[in-house]
């Protein structure tokens, strides 16, 4: 089996090392296999319907102003989307207790490592954890402002861009910028209910991910509750705390 | 000239040589060339076509592309990459070739007639970038019609003189490197005429950027390279 998608993925690294790579930006090909077991026009469909969701979704961003990679190249057929490499490190890596290794992920890291301060990885990004916080709430409620849930949010979909490939608008102030990825499973909603939810699944993976985050998630919010009106912050915040409410009884339930 | 390589392609579509003409005198003279080439017959077999015509034909055988529109190298580059995938993918193409595919891919919505009349070549073009998708050196056995084809007799340069003297024969005007920091793309790019066909400038991306032009422009350019890059999953 071969096609001319394949193809590229199988080399990609010396495409990306040849004479014209410096004039072309450095793809992430995110590649969705075929299932082997599902009925193969049906797998074909909801593979395309994946990719298709995924690009429609991070073009959506696009325009209205919330930080993604730009797309470069859509195989729908394939199940490939080819999106901009973002030079930098996930949300993750940065906050205190998400440095465990991750099984299948070395490859990704391998080279940043070494120079990543071990004590204190924010300092190589010029931030402290506070303007992080900050950087995610305020994109957060980017998104939510556009009706875009983005369905899947963690630590690990949410990247930093390192300064050296990022060059800072004048008034913005601090020396990088967030960058919100894995549109995967996103949706096109007006419902605060989506919207708190999707806080709550943050609120839940910050909880599992990083110790003491309590403090950490209440700074996120609160650059989230600057960027909507009274009123917006007043209904999701509401309905937050009703999700988390019916969170607590479904884990006393069992 | 320059070019793009696209070595994951078969080797007769693995590059894609482009120049960008500036000052070009010929536009109304050679749409009705392209025109005229567009409603010949289309030759059946070997003995089909009669050997002045396909002469003529090749001698147009190019995407002309407003160059007005066009907002990177990247912007270009997706296009045609996606035109190129397009003709390689089994009933994806959208219209009659790979050349008028850019086209069709560059244009923000699925009307044929439209896209050619958006970035194709009008009567008033002056800057044009001119592309004809070709052989290169493709790294894929597997890659069909490389098994077959003869080793390539020229060589990338030899090729990529032909094709620029093809070009200099179609088009009357000065050819400038796209990267030309004064002659080149970023002096043609029309961004109002960008913005107005791709309605952003409702879009809150680009209406935040107001009064900065340099941000707005690396804003633009995103969305209209990833537009074109979604093109065949747009709803
Ligand atoms: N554009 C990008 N530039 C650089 N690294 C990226 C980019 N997109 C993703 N990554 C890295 O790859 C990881 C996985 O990407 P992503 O979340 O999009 O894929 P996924 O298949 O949905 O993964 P998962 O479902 O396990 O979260 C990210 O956590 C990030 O570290
Ligand atoms: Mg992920």
């Amino acid at each position: 089996m071969t096609s001319a998608t394949l193809n590229l993925i199988s080399s990609s690294k010396p495409i990306s090392q040849g004479a014209e790579a410096a004039k072309s930006p450095p793809m992430l090909i995110k590649h969705r296999f075929k299932k082997k077991y599902r009925h193969e026009s049906l797998d074909t469909t909801l593979t395309k319907a994946r990719v298709a969701g995924e690009a429609r979704l991070l073009l959506r961003c696009l325009k209205s102003g919330v930080n993604v990679p730009q797309i470069l190249m859509v195989d729908a057929s394939e199940g490939v989307l080819g999106i901009e490499w973002i030079e930098g490190q996930c949300v993750r890596k940065l906050l205190p207790g998400g440095e465990e290794p991750e099984e299948g992920r070395e490859v990704f890291e391998e080279a940043e490592q070494s120079t990543l301060d071990a004590s204190n990885p924010l300092r190589a990004y010029r931030i402290t954890i506070d303007q992080l916080l900050g950087l995610i709430g305020t994109e957060l409620a980017k998104l939510h402002k556009a009706d875009i849930i983005h369905g899947d949010l963690t630590t690990s979909n949410m990247m930093v861009r390192h300064p050296s490939s990022f060059s800072p608008s004048k008034e913005s102030g601090v020396p990088t910028e967030l960058v919100l990825i894995d549109f995967g499973l996103s949706f096109v909603s007006t419902l605060v209910e989506d919207k708190a939810v999707d806080l709550y699944v943050l609120e839940r993976a910050f909880a599992s991910t990083h110790p003491d985050s309590e403090p950490m998630f209440a700074s996120v919010l609160n650059a989230y509750a600057k960027v909507l009106t009274t009123k917006e912050w007043k209904a999701i915040k509401t309905r937050l705390d009703e999700v988390r409410m019916r969170g607590r009884k479904r884990s006393m339930v069992g | 000239m320059d070019s793009f390589t696209f070595p994951h392609f078969p080797c007769d579509k693995s590059t894609a040589h482009f120049a960008l003409f500036r000052n070009v005198e010929n536009a109304p003279s050679l749409r009705q060339r392209i025109v005229k080439v567009s409603t010949m017959p289309v030759p059946v077999g070997d003995s089909g076509a009669r050997r002045e015509d396909e002469v003529e034909r090749d001698a147009v055988n190019f995407a002309f592309i407003d160059a007005r529109l066009i907002t990177s190298r990247t912007h270009l580059r997706t296009a045609i990459h996606q035109a190129l995938l397009a003709s390689v993918t089994p009933g994806a193409m959208r219209t009659r070739g790979v050349h008028s595919e850019i086209l069709f891919n560059l244009n923000p919505t699925n009307n044929i007639t439209e896209s050619f009349k958006n970035f194709g070549l009008s009567d008033k073009s002056t800057s044009l970038l001119v592309v004809r998708i070709g052989p290169g050196a493709s790294s894929f056995p597997s890659a069909a019609s490389c098994h077959s084809a003869p080793r390539p007799v020229l060589t990338h340069e030899q090729i990529q003189s032909q094709v620029r003297e093809l070009m200099k024969d179609a088009v009357i005007g000065s050819i400038v490197p796209l990267d030309d920091p004064e002659q080149g793309l970023a002096s043609v790019t029309d961004w109002g005429a960008v913005k107005k066909l791709f309605k952003l400038n409702t879009e809150p991306a680009v209406k935040s950027l107001a009064g900065k032009p340099e941000e707005e422009h690396v804003v633009v350019d995103k969305i209209v390279t990833s537009a074109v890059a979604m093109k065949s999953v747009m709803q």
